[in-house]
C-alpha cells in the first residue's frame, strides 16, 4: 500500500513538468506530462516534435539545428517509449498554484 | 489555484493567440533544440514508479480532464501520427524531379490547379496544394521579399543558369507558384473575413506557412508578366502551341489573382467583371492535351513539416476536368453576384439569394463568402446603402405602412413631446431591431444547406419575439399618426404593418424549413403526408395574413391628424406606389396559393399509398409515431403563432379516415389540376412583377420544376387511381423520385410490376 502511496507522489512530482521523451523511431517530444499510467503511457500538451536531421559529411563539426514542429496535445504510448527526461528548469520556475495543485491532489 | 483555473484548454487558447501573433512576423518551423543539459534521465525511475500504480490508475493533472485526452494525437500510431516514418522510408527531404520539357512545366500548373480547386472544394491545403514539392520548396524557407520566393534546387546539367530549361523552372514555374499562393492567400482571407463553417465547408488552416502575405498583387503580377515576356522572346525555343499553352496558364493567374483580390468598394465602384478570366480558362481547356502529367512531385512527405494538431490526410486532387469545371463555375458565379450591385428593390434582392444559393451544386464557399461581403460589407448594403434604407424598402413593397411614419421631417424634431419626434424614436427602435434580423436572414440564406436549415430553426424564435414586440410599437403608432380603423373579416381593425411584415416572413421561414427537410432528406417516406400538411397549414396562414395585409395596404388617417399641416408632400406614397404594393401582394398571394395547392395534392397522394401499404412504415423499435412527431415539431413548439397542433387531432387531419381512398385521389387530382393553373399564371408573368429580375433564369427553372412536380403527382394520382379500379394494386410498385423533379417535391413514380416503369416526365414537358 505505501509503495502505492510512493510512486503516485513521485509520479504526481512530474505531473506538468517539462518532459523529454524519445521514442523508438529517435524523435523526440517535449511536452507538459498531463497524465500518466500503469503502462508509462503519457499524456503531454503543448508538444513540440524533434527530428534529427540527416547528416551530410560536410556537417561533421558544425552545429546544426533540430527541426520541430508544433502538435500540440498527444498521446505516447509506454510500450514507444526508450527514453524519458525530465526538465529540471533553468531558472524557470513552475507557477506556485501549479506546486499546490502537486501537493492537494 | 488562481493563476491555472483555466487549465488546460485556457493555456489551449493563450497558444494560439500567440501562435497568430507570429503569423504576422516571421513564422519559424526551426526552433533552437533544447539544451540537453536542463534534462535529466529519469526513465527508470518513472517507469519503476508506474509499475506501483494499480490497473486503470491514473496519474494526472487536477486540471485535466479525459475528455479533453480524446483530442490527442497518438504518437506511433500512423493513422495519427504525420511524422511516423513507415519501415524502411528515409528521413530525407525527397530530391524534386526538375523537369527539362515545357509540356512538363504545364502538367505541372494543370495539376497545382487541380490541387488548388479541391481546396477550394473543402480538402485542406496540406493534402492540396502544400502537398506540391515546388510549393513546399517555395514556401519552406519563409521568404519575405519577392526576392527570397524562389526555388533552391541542387544545380543539374541540363539547367545551366540562362537555358530555356533553366527558366522554365526558376521564372516560368516560380511565377506560376507565386501567383498561385497568392490567389491562396486571398481566397483565405476572403473566406475568413465573412460566416462559413471552418472543416465543413472550407479549411483555412495554413499550419503556420505563410501565404505570401507580404506580396503586393501588382509585385505578383509584374512576376507574372515578366514569365510571359520570356515565352514571348526568341530566347525561347518552343512550339507555338506549346507557347500560348504557358502564356494562358500564366496570365490566368494574373487575372484571377486580381479579380480575387479586388476590395468591395472597387466591385461597386467599377462594375468589373470576369469575363477576362473566363475566356483565358476556355483557352486552358483546348491545351489541355499538351500537358505532361509528372506526379512525382506530388508527396504525402510534406505532411511530416507541418504544424498540424490533426492526424494526416490524405492527398486529395481531383482529376483536372472536374478542377476545370469548379474554377469555370467559380468565375461565372462570382461573375453573376455582382449583378446584385444593381439594385432593383428589396424583394427582387431577396429572390436572387434565394435562387442564387439553392442552385445545384450549391456554389462554391468562397463565391458564397464573397456574396455575404456584396451584400453587407464595411458596414454597407451592397456598398453604398444602409440597412435601413433595405429594410424599410422591403416594408414598403409589401405593407406600404402610412406615409406619416416616414416622412423625413420626423427626423428633424427635437422635442420630445413632439408627436413626430416619438414617431421617430418607434421607427428607429424598428430599424434597429428589424435591421439585424433582416440582414441575418440574408447572410443566413448565404450557408450551406443544412446549415441554413438548422439555422432558421433559430431565427424563427427571434423573429417570432419581435413579431410580438413590434404589435406594442405598432399600437403606438397608430395612436400617434391617427390611424383611421378599418372594418375587416367583420371586425374593426388597425393596420399592424410593422408587425404584419414580420409575420409574414416569419411564416416564410417556417415554411422554408419543413421545406429544406425535404430538400436534405431529413423526412423518411411514411411522414412526407404529415409534413405537407404543415406546409399547406403554414401556407394557409400566410395566405389568410396576406388577404388582410392587402386589405390595409397604405392605411388612412384621420383627417383631423396634427401631422396633416406639416406633412412633407413628397413623402406621400404616389398611386404607382400604392398600385405596385398591391401587385406585390396579388402575386405573393398567387405563388403560395400554387405551393398550397401542390401541397394539399402531396398530402392526399401520400396518404392513399400509406393507406394502399405501398408507403411503408419502417420498424420503429425505440420510437413512436407520436415521439418523431414531437421531434419534427421542435422548432415550432415555442412559437405563438401559429401554433402546433396536438398528436391525436394531427394524425386525424393527415389520414382523413372518413374519406373513401378513391375520393382521397379525386381530392389530390384537383389540387395538382388548380396548382398547374396557378404555376402556369405564374410563368406567363413577366419577371418584373415576379420580382425576379436580377435572376430570371434561375427563378423560371425553379417554376418548371414545380410544374413537372405537379404533372408528375398527376401521372401518379391517375395510375393510382386506374390500379384500384382495375383492382391491379398487387402488380403496382412504387419507388420516391428525389431527383427528376423539384427538391421540395419528390414524386412517387407508380409503376407495375408486369410493365417497365415510365420515364420521369421530361424537362419539356413542363414548360
Amino acid at each position: 500500500m505505501s509503495d502505492t502511496v510512493n510512486s503516485e507522489a513521485l509520479l504526481h512530482s512530474f505531473i506538468t513538468k517539462r518532459l523529454r521523451v524519445t521514442t523508438k523511431d529517435t524523435r523526440m517530444f517535449v511536452g507538459e506530462l498531463k497524465c500518466t499510467d500503469r503502462d508509462a503511457n503519457l499524456i503531454l500538451s503543448r508538444t513540440h516534435e524533434y527530428r534529427l536531421p540527416k547528416f551530410n559529411p560536410e556537417d561533421v563539426g558544425r552545429k546544426v539545428d533540430l527541426t520541430s514542429r508544433f502538435l500540440g496535445l498527444v498521446v505516447v504510448m509506454g510500450a514507444d517509449i526508450s527514453r524519458i527526461e525530465v526538465d529540471e528548469g533553468s531558472g524557470l520556475r513552475l507557477p506556485v498554484a501549479d506546486a499546490d495543485a502537486t501537493m492537494e491532489a | 489555484m488562481a493563476t491555472n483555473s483555466g487549465g488546460f484548454s485556457d493555456a489551449f487558447a493563450r497558444l494560439h493567440v500567440s501562435e497568430r501573433a507570429l503569423d504576422g512576423q516571421q513564422p519559424t518551423v526551426t526552433i533552437t533544440s533544447p539544451t540537453a543539459a536542463n534534462f535529466r534521465d529519469v526513465t527508470q525511475l518513472f517507469r519503476q514508479a508506474c509499475q506501483g500504480l494499480d490497473v486503470g490508475q491514473l496519474v494526472k493533472d487536477p486540471n485535466f480532464t479525459l475528455f479533453e485526452a480524446v483530442g490527442a494525437l497518438e504518437i506511433m500510431d500512423p493513422k495519427m501520427d504525420s511524422g511516423l516514418l513507415k519501415p524502411g522510408e528515409e528521413d530525407a527531404p525527397p530530391d524534386i524531379y526538375q523537369p527539362v520539357l515545357p509540356e512538363e512545366i504545364i502538367g505541372i500548373m494543370d495539376q497545382l490547379l487541380s490541387s488548388e480547386m479541391s481546396w477550394h472544394d473543402g480538402a485542406a491545403l496540406s493534402q492540396t496544394v502544400f502537398t506540391c514539392l515546388y510549393i513546399d520548396n517555395l514556401l519552406s524557407p519563409n521568404p519575405t521579399t519577392l526576392e527570397e520566393a524562389r526555388f533552391s534546387l541542387p544545380p543539374s546539367g541540363a539547367h545551366q543558369p540562362g537555358s530555356p530549361a533553366y527558366q522554365l523552372i526558376h521564372l516560368v514555374l516560380r511565377a506560376y507558384c507565386v501567383g498561385l499562393v497568392k490567389c491562396c492567400d486571398h481566397v483565405n482571407r476572403q473566406i475568413l473575413a465573412e460566416h462559413t463553417y471552418e472543416e465543413e465547408d472550407f479549411v483555412t488552416q495554413t499550419y503556420n506557412v505563410s501565404l505570401l502575405e507580404f506580396l503586393s498583387v501588382p509585385e505578383v503580377n509584374r512576376l507574372l508578366v515578366s514569365a510571359i515576356e520570356y515565352i514571348d522572346s526568341p530566347a525561347a525555343t518552343w512550339p507555338n502551341n506549346i507557347k500560348m499553352a504557358l502564356k494562358a496558364r500564366l496570365a490566368f493567374r494574373k487575372l484571377f489573382l486580381t479579380e480575387l483580390s479586388r476590395e468591395v468598394k472597387e466591385m461597386v465602384e467599377k462594375r468589373l467583371n470576369w469575363d477576362g478570366c473566363i475566356t483565358l480558362l476556355s483557352t486552358i481547356g483546348i491545351t489541355r492535351n499538351l500537358g505532361k502529367a509528372v506526379p512525382s512531385v506530388f508527396s504525402i512527405a510534406v505532411q511530416r513539416k507541418l504544424a498540424s494538431t490533426v492526424p494526416p490526410r490524405p492527398i486529395v486532387q481531383i482529376p483536372f476536368e472536374e478542377a476545370f469545371t469548379i474554377v469555370s463555375r467559380l468565375c461565372k458565379d462570382a461573375k453573376e453576384i455582382l449583378r446584385i450591385l444593381k439594385y432593383a428593390g428589396a424583394t427582387n434582392l431577396i429572390t436572387f439569394f434565394l435562387r442564387f444559393t439553392a442552385r445545384k451544386p450549391q456554389p462554391s464557399t468562397y463565391v458564397r463568402s464573397l456574396l455575404q461581403t456584396l451584400f453587407y460589407g464595411d458596414h454597407k448594403v451592397l456598398g453604398t446603402m444602409s440597412i435601413k434604407q433595405l429594410l424599410l424598402d422591403d416594408v414598403k413593397e409589401l405593407v406600404l405602412p402610412a406615409d406619416d411614419l416616414f416622412d423625413p421631417r420626423n427626423d428633424l424634431s427635437e422635442m420630445p413631446s413632439d408627436t413626430r419626434f416619438q414617431i421617430r424614436q418607434r421607427m428607429d427602435w424598428f430599424v434597429e431591431r428589424a435591421g439585424t434580423a433582416y440582414i441575418t436572414m440574408y447572410r443566413t440564406i448565404c450557408q450551406n444547406r443544412s446549415r441554413l436549415r438548422r439555422n432558421l430553426c433559430h431565427l424563427i424564435v427571434d423573429w417570432d419575439s419581435m413579431q410580438i414586440e413590434c404589435e406594442e410599437i405598432d399600437g403606438e403608432l397608430q395612436q400617434l399618426i391617427k390611424e383611421e380603423p378599418v372594418l375587416h373579416n367583420d371586425n374593426i381593425s388597425y393596420a399592424f404593418s410593422l408587425s404584419s411584415w414580420v409575420y409574414y416572413y416569419k411564416l416564410k421561414q417556417m415554411e422554408w424549413i419543413i421545406f429544406l427537410g425535404f430538400e436534405l432528406d431529413v423526412y423518411l417516406p411514411h411522414e412526407f403526408a404529415g409534413m405537407y400538411w404543415y406546409l399547406q397549414y403554414f401556407l394557409r396562414t400566410r395566405l389568410q395574413h396576406l388577404e388582410r395585409i392587402r386589405h390595409f395596404i397604405h392605411p388612412g388617417v384621420a383627417p383631423d391628424s396634427p401631422l396633416a399641416a406639416t406633412r412633407t408632400p413628397e413623402a406621400v406614397a404616389s398611386a404607382q406606389t400604392i398600385a405596385n404594393a398591391q401587385a406585390t401582394v396579388n402575386f405573393t398571394l398567387l405563388e403560395a396559393a400554387a405551393l398550397q395547392e401542390l401541397c394539399s395534392a402531396m398530402i392526399y397522394l401520400y396518404t392513399a399509398l400509406a393507406r394502399l401499404d405501398l408507403v411503408k412504415t419502417p420498424p420503429q423499435p425505440y420510437s413512436t409515431d407520436s415521439l418523431r412527431y414531437e421531434l419534427r415539431m421542435k422548432p415550432f413548439l415555442t412559437i405563438g403563432c401559429p401554433d402546433v397542433i396536438p398528436f391525436n387531432d394531427f394524425k386525424d387531419l393527415v389520414e382523413n379516415p372518413e374519406i373513401q381512398t378513391l375520393e382521397l385521389l379525386d381530392l389530390a387530382s384537383e389540387n395538382t389540376k388548380e396548382g398547374r393553373k396557378n404555376f402556369d399564371l405564374l410563368s406567363k408573368m413577366t419577371a418584373a412583377s415576379s420580382h425576379a429580375v436580377l435572376c430570371e433564369e434561375g427563378y423560371r427553372l425553379n417554376l418548371r420544376e414545380y410544374l413537372r412536380s405537379c404533372i408528375g403527382a398527376g401521372v401518379a394520382i391517375v395510375m393510382l387511381s386506374k390500379a384500384i379500379k382495375t383492382d391491379t394494386l398487387a402488380d403496382v410498385e412504387v419507388e420516391i423520385d428525389q431527383s427528376s423533379y423539384h427538391p421540395w417535391f419528390p414524386v412517387p413514380r407508380i409503376s407495375s410490376k408486369k410493365r417497365p416503369p415510365l420515364p420521369a416526365v421530361p424537362p419539356t414537358l413542363a414548360r
